[in-house]
């Protein structure tokens, strides 16, 4: 109950109104029933007292003269007149003497009136007397009456009756009975109660709907939405009164919309969330599934490996095994000329294992395959172990060898058998290059890949022959596969081209380096950088040494700080500096988890060209932010100096740094090529050097092929460069119609595409124009443009005037117009046929229409493009000469 | 003496025959890991070539079930496989091998390479 009453301020307010009213009720009921009643009975007294007094007043001069029958008279009539008034007058002794009820008279007024209060009063009255009435209330016979006693005393008119003795001579009882006047008052009170109590009741039922509507039922709302709002459920009030509460509710409303929305965005977040992470758990499960198939491919690929091995070297048992018996004329006796040819076929089919064992080599290192056990070796024993199968070549060749090995260098931390074919390889070509002298085998301790403390954990072995040497130039190929310095070199010399592949594969298992010195006809030296301590294979950080910054610094023209600590290049820090894995998929090491410095230890990264390292130190051209390293350099420019004027210039567009060199290759007899790998920087490349021509590649990251070459025929500085696209995708179509000069589909003819760039520099070179064409309006049309491009032209309207014209002059282009009969174009044509001189003249065709097949085909061969005029207008016909004299340049 | 010769390819196994009947040996041949098994007990050779590769049961497999009885535990088995990676060679060793012959074999050294597996044993 209590709490029911403190737990909300509608029924707080409530119990206040209702205590309130109860305590205003009490109270004035109290006043009422007890001053009613007082006033009623003094009203009453005051009226006995009156009654008396007149009574008395009545009975004195009956009493003094003794007329006893006017007394009977007055109070029979009084008994009559009032039925609830009794007056009795009695003696000194009690007794009655005269009454309203005359059976009373001589019986004493104590039985009458049997009341104690009312004898004690008489008793007074009729000893001592009073002056005034007394009145009593006393209950009679279970009824209220108001007793009033007069005194009655002794008068000298009286002493002639009663003497003059006594003072009193009795009393004037008059008695009321007032019941009915109490009856009227309880009855008023009553009402009077009832009213109250009504009113109350009315005046809580008014405050109730009054604290119901204005207080308890908005609050009682604004506490429902609250402990919704707790819940969780969005919802506003929507019916509110003007007054603080309704402000209240207002405020809440806008809390509930505010806290709505933050709580509706919150959801959305959330939800973006909940599918970002859906989505990078996807991305992580297809990266998984990915990366299990790699891993199932891998293994295929070692088992494949290991299969060819065992399928290739079989058959070659067999091959090798009875050609030596056959040579050993097991099977009998053969003549010298079968022994040299059998001698032949066994010396091919042991290159051809060579080759086999090479290619699995190869296959093994690049498939990471290869697992090291490194462990110490003595250097010398190992030397003189694999100087010992080559001791016959040596006598033979008349060779002499040195081993020289300094003074803590004797020992290895490598892996033996790895070690053996490195330096089997390098000492078995330092044989095969050399021809007189000898070959020097020394090791000593290594300058290069100091711990961070400084001490040495490298061997530098060199094994320096006094053989045919390397060209400079070639120093950066040969530890690429199947290069051998040139060409001539393979046929001279067996060798797989693999061996320093191998080498360099193994060496970079080893984290060392290796690179190659040499000068043509004095000798090679090769350089191998192999571990002595274990700690090498332990430490995945890369040593960097103060003199290999300096190198770079020179190399790159900045303080060799910039190389040393933690580098960082537009304010971010250069991670790659000081780790990184190798990007390249044609390097041994691509994809091994292993992370080590491009610098020091990246000896298998193809774009490090570390045969010449470090005077000719390079950056990996793949790694980006390597390349970011080269500072200020041109990053991606693959030939940075600029082109001398006279030096003709070709600009390579591909992603591949191979197919860039490549090119390289193929054109550098006649033109110095410049590659860029970064197809963003073309049109910027193109405008600088200005090269004869373009060669493009279509499928490259950034931008591909089609942009570029968009992009290059928008712009007026390079629109008239002739771009050949190179690629491996075929879309002809779409090439020419955004301005190519030729498509070459890769694999590239390399000797074709030093012809086409030859004609298209050719092309450049038109100068002087032949126009051939009877319609006058149409020539001079065309010879207007053409000149306005800046070309000679010369314009004729027949064949016999041409023909003169080309007696004596050597027009760069012939423009003819094969259709119109009467100019008999074919005349002119046929001359030119048939002029040694003039036939390889590219010429263009104008037509009126479509050629016949005859026309085609004495036009086979001739003409280099045909325009047929019936298809453009005269303004489009000028641009698709243009074209077209754009396109001629091929050949 | 006898030499028990496991090959699948017959070209192999004739070769090996020819060089070795010239140094007076005598040549049994298995063409499967059953053949060879079955030869081999019933032979009882002095040494036995074991190609790897062969159908049925493995060269591997054939060592270790021969290793397995008294009678064969010290005649020497002489792994000769054209494989050539570096487990292979572990894997014979391990699962029985005296040695290790990789084809192709070099018709010269073969005889002598025979002579000295048979001398340690």
């Amino acid at each position: 109950m209590f709490k029911f009453i403190t737990q909300k301020i509608g029924n707080k307010l409530m119990f206040t109104f209702i205590a309130i009213i109860i305590l205003i009720m009490i109270i004035e009921m109290t006043f009422r029933i007890y001053f009613g009643v007082q006033d009623r009975i003094r009203i009453a007294e005051q009226g006995n007292k009156e009654v008396l007094d007149t009574i008395y007043a009545a009975m004195k001069h009956p009493l003094t003269v003794g007329d006893s029958d006017a007394i009977h008279r007055d109070l029979e009539e009084i008994g009559q007149k009032y039925e609830n008034i009794s007056v009795y007058l009695c003696d000194f002794n009690g007794i009655i003497s005269f009454s309203t009820n005359k059976k009373t008279i001589h019986s004493n007024i104590e039985n009458i009136i049997d009341e104690q209060k009312f004898k004690d009063t008489l008793k007074v009255n009729l000893t001592i007397g009073s002056e005034d009435s007394k009145s009593i209330l006393a209950k009679l016979e279970g009824r209220r009456n108001l007793i009033s006693i007069l005194s009655i005393k002794n008068a000298p008119e009286c002493y002639h009756c009663h003497g003059s003795s006594r003072k009193i001579l009795g009393a004037l009882i008059m008695k009321t009975d007032v019941e009915d006047v109490y009856k009227t008052v309880t009855a008023q009170r009553n009402r009077s109660l009832a009213l109250t109590l009504f009113a109350s009741i009315l005046a809580i039922f008014i405050t109730n709907l009054v604290v119901s509507r204005f207080i308890r039922k908005p609050l009682n709302s604004l506490v429902d939405a609250t402990q919704r709002f707790a819940k969780g459920e969005m919802k506003v009030i929507e019916k509110y009164p003007s007054d603080e509460i309704g402000k209240l509710i207002e405020t809440f409303n806008y809390m509930v919309s505010e806290v709505a929305k933050s709580k509706m965005e919150l959801e959305k977040e959330l939800t973006r969330r909940a599918k970002l992470l859906e989505e990078r758990d996807e991305l992580v499960a297809l990266l998984q599934r990915a990366n299990k198939q790699l891993k199932e491919l891998d293994t295929l690929k070692s088992a494949f490996i290991a299969n060819m091995s065992h399928e290739l070297r079989t058959p070659m048992n067999a091959i090798i095994g009875y050609t030596d018996l056959l040579i050993d004329e097991v099977d009998g006796p053969l003549n010298e000329d079968q022994k040299t040819s059998l001698r032949k076929v066994a010396a091919n089919a042991r290159h051809l294992l060579q080759l086999i064992n090479d290619v699995l080599d190869i296959s093994k290192i690049e498939s990471g395959k290869i697992e090291l056990r490194p462990k110490e070796i003595d250097l010398r024993h190992l030397i003189e172990g694999i100087m010992a199968t080559f001791e016959p070549l040596l006598t033979k060749k008349k060779l002499n060898f040195q081993l020289n090995i300094e003074e803590g260098a004797e020992k290895l931390y490598a892996d033996e058998d790895k070690t053996k074919q490195i330096l089997i390889n390098l000492i078995s070509n330092a044989v095969k290059f050399t021809h007189e002298g000898g070959i020097t085998v020394s090791a000593r301790v290594s300058e290069r890949g100091l711990d961070k403390d400084g001490n040495p954990q490298f061997i530098e072995i060199a094994v320096k022959d006094t053989g045919i040497g390397i060209k400079e130039e070639d120093l950066n190929k040969i530890f690429d596969k199947f290069a051998q310095a040139d060409v001539s070199t393979t046929r001279q010399y067996e060798g797989t081209g693999l061996g320093l592949s191998i080498v360099r594969g193994l060496v970079a298992l080893h984290k060392g380096m290796v690179w190659a010195e040499s000068e043509v006809g004095k000798g090679s030296t090769f350089y191998v950088l192999l571990p002595s301590k274990k700690e090498v294979y332990e430490r995945n950080a890369p040593v960097i040494e103060e003199k290999m910054a300096e190198e770079l610094a020179k190399y790159f023209e900045v303080p060799k700080e910039v190389f040393l600590g933690e580098p960082s290049y537009e304010g971010k820090l250069v991670r790659c500096w000081d780790y990184t894995q190798c990007g390249h998929v044609n390097c041994p090491e691509y994809g091994s988890p292993e992370k080590r410095c491009w610098l020091v230890l990246g000896t298998h990264c193809k774009g490090m060209k570390i045969g010449a390292y470090p005077e000719k130190a390079d950056v990996c051209r793949i790694c980006e932010v390597t390349r970011d390293l080269v500072l200020h350099r041109e990053p991606l420019v693959t030939d940075i100096a600029k082109p001398s004027e006279k030096e003709k210039v070709v600009l390579a567009i591909d992603d591949n740094p191979d197919a860039v060199d490549l090119i390289k290759r193929y054109l550098e007899k006649d033109y110095r090529v410049v590659g860029i790998l970064n197809s963003e920087e073309a049109v910027k490349k193109a405008k600088e050097i200005k090269p004869v021509a373009i060669t493009l590649d279509i499928m490259m990251p950034r931008k591909d092929g089609w942009q570029v070459l968009k992009e290059l025929k928008e712009n007026e500085e390079t629109k008239n460069i002739p771009v050949i696209i190179v690629s491996i995708i075929d879309n002809k179509t779409l090439a020419f119609s955004l301005g190519a000069a030729d498509y070459f589909v890769k694999p590239l003819d390399g000797s074709l595409l030093l012809r086409k760039v030859k004609s298209l520099e050719a092309y450049r070179a038109i100068r002087q124009v032949l126009l051939l064409e009877r319609d006058e309006k149409t020539r001079e049309e065309i010879s207007r443009i053409l000149k306005e491009s800046g070309y000679d032209v010369l314009a004729f309207q027949n064949s016999a005037e041409a023909i003169a014209s080309v007696k004596t002059r050597r027009p760069d282009l012939f423009i003819v117009n094969i259709t119109d009969p009467q100019n008999s174009a074919f005349d002119f044509i046929d001359y030119i046929k048939s002029s040694s001189d003039l036939k390889d003249i590219p010429m263009i065709a104008l037509t009126n229409k479509e050629l016949t097949e005859r026309e085609k085909e004495a036009l086979d061969g001739r003409i280099k493009d045909v325009i047929n005029k019936a298809l453009f207008s005269e303004e489009e016909l000028i641009q698709e000469l243009k074209n077209s004299i754009g396109r001629v340049g091929g050949a | 003496m006898k030499i028990l010769v496991v090959d699948d390819n017959e070209d192999s196994r004739e070769l090996v025959r020819k060089i070795l009947k010239r140094q007076g040996y005598e040549i049994i041949e298995a063409i499967d890991g059953e053949d060879a098994l079955a030869k081999a007990i019933a032979y009882r050779p002095d040494l036995i070539l074991m190609d790897i590769s062969i159908p049925k049961i493995d060269g591997y497999e054939v060592t270790k079930r021969l290793r397995e009885r008294p009678d064969f535990r010290d005649t020497p088995i002489i792994a000769f496989t054209a494989h050539a990676m570096r487990g292979d060679q572990e894997k014979a060793l391990q699962a029985g091998c005296n040695g290790y012959i990789s084809k192709p074999i070099n018709v010269r050294d073969f005889p002598e390479q025979i002579k000295i597996y048979l001398r340690k044993t």
